[in-house]
């Protein structure tokens, strides 16, 4: 066995120095109509890809906010042609919507390839090589298969897009290879059930005077051809809210942790380099929840520091155990990707994130 | 005057310590074992824009990538433009507080301006096949959870339908469109009518059967009034706008607070709603008074509901109570007569 040294991913910058540049941002998209929000978006991910290191070496951006830009002017104008056309012949904006779908995966892949090849480790570019054909098969026809399973091989379908989304991207002509048993896939979404089901339980057992009262109330009323009381339907609601919320945003939530570390655990760069993620559910919960509460509570002026507490709480239980010299990554000079697809994954709000 | 950083030669990871020698217009590249790796010119560097306390990374004319943490003497050998103004305004200083005030400032314009603008835009932009699209598809989901098909008798029908076109007839010509008239039984919705943006008017059987010509023509003009005034088809764009402009403004808001700003953003609708259901009145004692109904209809149906005195559940409903809504037809009567 050879000599590895584990490097965590470790996060730089700090919330108040990212606010003073949040605000900045935030002031001249609205003085500027919008148009500065593409070199927001620019500022803002160079920010938190160079604050990022790992073994010392930061992470860069090099997107350029008039690529941004264009990238989204074109899919706007296309956007408004396309609600033209289906406005003046419904028929052929039909056939429209049909092209439409089979160029999302296109302009998904494009957005892939303008995101990795924006991205650079240490001076050396990523690269994406996910094909079409793939990512038809992914968006389009694998989600009605799973369908006919009763979502019952919905975690097969996720280890297909991690599969797809990992192994597709290289570093300096270093490939990424994604490899992972099924079991681990089971296993997060049976945790995240299992607390639906506990949270279900327990809003039963201590709800249940209240669930008990409101259908007496209602059969009584509804027998006597009365509105029920207003007061019982509005605590039936929040009961019902309530148990929406604690039962399924942080089982939800306590998935996307589990996923995340079985993404990064079966990820190896060339042979050489394994990754390892260890996000606690609970803490992933925690954080994300007070987030929400601190953020709310302030008017959106805590933002910047929730995510960054977000972002260096990710980072920073995220590593790579190095087996080699870090010095040999050669980028490689693929043809240029236009921003089209990123423009259209920005406005349909799609994360191409690695 | 030397600048310690450290170089990556052009497209690889070969981190290289070095020192940036710069002597007027000309800079050498010194390996830290003394090797000399290229002589410039200062002039054709190309500098990132700086960014907060992050190391300043330069572009050297071979595509070599030097990045220093010096940022003083970077500024030194640098011009100034609008990206080092930039920088000093971004700093945590007191004067944020300012740029605060400004955006809030700037948020709020948006909310008030820019935001009724989408909407208004939107609206004017939604084709026709698309509304009926949202009718039909508001209806198959009725019908498959809340509503059943009618029991009322042709006749009764025929009478609703005839106060509809007669309340039709009195449109302007600019707020007429395709209009239509469907009914339904749905106990659980109680004696009640309903307004989908293309221009479809549901009304149950309880509101045929338990009231009268007058009080018919005040419900199906206050849900005319809303298909007219696009008050659906705004609240939908409302909440859209919210989340889009969000997005814009403030940038990725993390998980959870993204689905609630684009699914939930109901409290903010409330007040909207409220208002809408203000101007629906106002439009349908108007409307019943130029037909030849009595307005007054609208007020007996407001009477008759069960909670008339209830003004407790105010805040959390999307309709004002009923109590304030008779105050306010009970103003118009007064000042009609």
């Amino acid at each position: 066995m050879e000599q590895q040294a584990k490097n965590d991913f470790e996060f730089r910058g700090n919330a108040a120095e990212w606010f003073g540049i949040w605000i900045v941002n935030l002031l001249l998209t609205i003085l500027t109509l919008g148009i500065y929000s593409a070199w927001a978006k620019v500022r803002t991910n160079k920010y938190f890809y160079q604050n990022t290191y790992v073994a010392d070496r930061n992470f860069d951006y090099h997107a350029t906010g008039m690529q941004i830009l264009i990238g989204r002017i074109i899919v706007v104008a296309a956007l408004i042609v396309f609600n033209i056309i289906l406005a003046a012949a419904p028929v052929f904006g039909l056939l429209l919507l049909v092209v439409l779908i089979f160029a999302f995966p296109a302009l998904f892949v494009n957005a892939m390839k303008f995101n990795a090849r924006m991205t650079s480790w240490s001076n050396v570019r990523f690269k994406f090589d996910g094909g079409y054909g793939q990512a038809l098969l992914l968006f389009m026809v694998y989600p009605i298969l799973v369908i006919f399973t009763f979502y019952i091989a919905s975690p097969f379908l996720q280890r297909a897009w991690q599969r797809y989304r990992i192994s597709n991207h290289s570093l300096g002509g270093k490939t990424f290879v994604f490899d992972a048993p099924i079991f681990p896939y089971y296993k997060a979404l049976g945790v995240s059930l299992l607390w639906v089901v506990a949270v279900t339980l327990l809003f039963v057992i201590f709800g249940w005077n209240t669930i008990e009262a409101i259908f007496a109330e209602i059969g009584i009323s509804t027998s006597l051809g009365d509105e029920p009381d207003s007061m019982l339907i509005g605590s039936l609601f929040g009961l019902f809210y309530g148990w929406v919320f604690a039962a399924f945003l942080p089982a939800l939530l306590i998935y996307q942790a589990n996923i995340y570390n079985v993404m990064f655990e079966n990820t190896v760069l060339a042979n050489q380099y394994q990754f390892a993620a260890n996000i606690s559910p609970i803490r992933y919960v925690w954080i994300v929840v007070s987030n929400l509460i601190v953020t709310v509570l302030s008017l959106g002026l805590m933002l910047p520091w929730a995510k960054v507490r977000l972002h260096r709480y990710l980072t920073e239980h995220t590593s790579v155990y190095v087996n080699g010299s870090l010095d040999d990554f050669i980028s490689e000079l693929g043809p240029e990707v236009g921003s089209i697809g990123q423009g259209f994954a920005d406005i349909e709000g799609i994360d191409v994130g690695f | 005057m030397k600048i310690i950083g450290r170089a990556f030669p052009k497209l690889t990871s070969e981190e290289i310590e070095a020192v940036l020698d710069i002597q007027g217009d000309w800079a050498d590249l010194i390996a830290n074992d003394r090797r000399r790796l290229q002589r410039l010119k200062v002039s054709e560097i190309i500098f990132d824009p700086p960014l907060g306390r992050l190391p300043r990374r330069l572009h050297l004319p071979d595509g070599t990538l030097f990045e220093t943490s010096d940022r003083a003497a970077v500024a030194q050998i640098e011009g100034h433009g609008f990206w080092n103004v930039l920088d000093r305004f971004e700093a945590f200083r007191l004067r944020l507080v300012g740029i605060v005030l400004i955006s809030a400032l700037g948020v709020y314009a948006v909310y008030r301006l820019a935001l009724p603008i989408l909407i208004w835009a939107a609206v004017a932009l939604t084709p026709d096949p698309l509304r009926q699209a949202m009718d039909a598809g508001t209806l198959r989901s009725l019908d498959a959870f809340i509503t059943e098909p009618t029991t009322l008798s042709t006749e009764q029908q025929q009478a609703a339908q005839k106060i509809f076109d007669r309340l039709i007839v009195h449109l302007p010509d600019q707020q007429q469109r395709n209009f239509t008239l469907t009914f339904r039984s749905a106990p659980a919705l109680g004696p009640n009518a309903l307004a989908l943006p293309g221009g479809t008017v549901m009304m149950t059987d309880a509101l045929v059967l338990d009231y009268d010509t007058d009080v018919h023509a005040g419900v199906l003009a206050h849900e005319l009034g809303h298909i007219v005034e696009d008050h659906g088809l705004r609240q939908f764009y409302r909440s859209l706008g919210i989340y889009v402009l969000v997005a814009l403004i403030a940038g990725d808001t993390g998980p959870l607070l993204e689905d609630i700003l684009l699914e939930g953003n109901v409290l903010l609708s409330l007040t909207y709603s409220r208002a809408a259901e203000e101007d629906a009145d106002d439009f349908a004692l108007r409307l019943t008074d130029i037909a030849g109904y009595d307005p007054a209809g609208l007020l007996w149906f407001f009477r008759t509901l069960p909670d008339s005195d209830n003004t407790r559940q105010d805040w959390f409903s999307t309709h004002p109570s009923s109590g304030r809504r008779i105050e306010r037809i009970e103003a118009y009567l007064a000042t009609r007569n």
